[in-house]
């Protein structure tokens, strides 16, 4: 069906509808939002609150864009403030962790290429990891990304550039592992 | 090792980042319809406990306001004529009456702030917020200023208050609806930082029917 038409019973307030249009793009919403946590009870809260944003405020849509980029803009949005309210909780866990693991002689093994890249990755400020992971692991294009963010799109190739800049710094001492 | 190289790499290893299990459709669906049923049934409540207070705030808004810009004019108007005229015939208006006339203003215009705040507050808090709020905020905002510039201000600790309570109600009066959320978080954690409902709760009186209010938001 098309997607206007579907809009516009979801307007109205046809269930059915909505039902449709949550089918049609969930799983994209849900695989950014997991990509962006790597943890499934917060991917799903996300992708929800995304989808009940977006259902309130459906009115404001105005179809110059599609639907799925408009809903992007608003995932991105959810995600971002969700980050931020992980970031501080997660703090505080590794603060204990950082406590609990003083005295214990045991030395880490040295973690290995990915796990060093992974933690690069969750470690880049939010701005350039939203582009990072947009770009370089979903795969959308900057101008995508650029609508979504509500940004220029120099302003996504710029800070994707920082974004790699930054982990191959992090990187560098795997230097002869990743060139191989 | 250049650039290239780097880019292959990052390319190779980095789809393994996150890797999205299922999509738990069914799960998440019956989640958020859920949610929209009881945003439904608290919105139909909510909806006409909000109108009324919109209309209740915005009359008594009103009321101080002319209250207090009447005030300010008789003020300006006395303060003329006594000087014109020297007349030992008019009675002075007693100035300790005077300032206990706007502190009584400020202390209303206190109570009605607090309400006000603690509404956007749970609003945050819930994850939605009712932009029919900025109408409101600005019309305690002309108070707010309104207080800032009479003689209730001479007073520091109020003055400080007011001047908190300016750059919060400027900030949700220009709130339009299209705001990603994290404006609105922002102005939620000054309230906070700024521990402006304390300050309220301890400067404002305790009002049976505004206390009463609070309990129903």
């Amino acid at each position: 069906m098309d997607e206007a038409i579907l809009i516009a019973r979801v307007r109205k307030g046809d269930p059915a509808a909505e039902r449709q249009l949550y089918e049609a793009h969930v799983d994209q919403t849900y695989r950014l939002a997991y990509r962006f946590t790597g943890d499934d009870e917060l991917a799903r809260d996300l992708t929800q609150e995304t989808f009940i944003r977006a259902f309130d405020r459906i009115g404001q849509f105005r179809g110059e864009a599609a639907f799925g980029t408009w809903l992007r803009s608003i995932a991105t949005s959810v995600i971002y403030n969700g980050l931020r309210k992980v970031k501080r909780f997660r703090q505080r866990e590794f603060d204990l962790d950082e406590v609990q693991a003083t005295g214990d002689s045991r030395v880490e093994a040295e973690p290995d290429l990915k796990d060093k890249l992974r933690r690069a990755i969750d470690n880049l400020p939010h701005k350039y990891r939203m582009v990072f992971v947009m770009h370089d692991v979903e795969g959308y294009t900057h101008d995508e990304i650029s609508t979504a963010l509500g940004t220029q799109v120099g302003t996504s190739k710029a800070q994707l550039s920082r974004a790699r800049a930054r982990l191959r710094e992090s990187l560098s001492e795997f230097a002869g592992e990743w060139a191989s | 090792m250049t650039e290239k190289q780097f880019e292959e790499f990052v390319e190779r290893v980095v789809r393994d980042y996150n890797i999205p299990p299922d999509v738990p459709r069914e799960e998440m669906w019956v989640a958020i319809e859920s949610a929209r049923a009881e945003q439904r049934s608290r919105g139909a409540l909510r909806g006409v406990f909000v109108s009324s207070w919109v209309r209740w705030g915005v009359g008594l808004a009103a009321t101080l306001v002319l209250g207090i810009g009447i005030g300010m004019n008789l003020d300006q108007l006395t303060t003329r004529r006594h000087t014109e005229t020297m007349s030992t015939a008019e009675a002075p208006v007693e100035p300790s009456a005077r300032a206990n006339a706007y502190r009584i203003a400020a202390m209303e215009h206190l109570g009605r702030t607090e309400v006000f705040l603690t509404m956007f507050r749970a609003d945050v808090r819930a994850g939605r917020t009712d932009y029919e709020l900025a109408n409101p905020a600005r019309e305690l905002l002309t108070t707010t200023r309104l207080l800032q510039g009479s003689p209730a201000s001479k007073d520091t600790r109020l003055r400080e208050l007011l001047d908190d309570l300016e750059l919060v109600l400027v900030q949700i009066a220009q709130l339009r609806g299209d705001e990603d959320g994290i404006e609105v978080d922002l102005i939620a954690e000054g309230i906070e930082q700024r521990e402006v409902l304390l300050k309220l709760r301890a400067a404002a009186p305790a009002d049976p029917t505004l206390r009463g209010m609070q309990g129903v938001i």
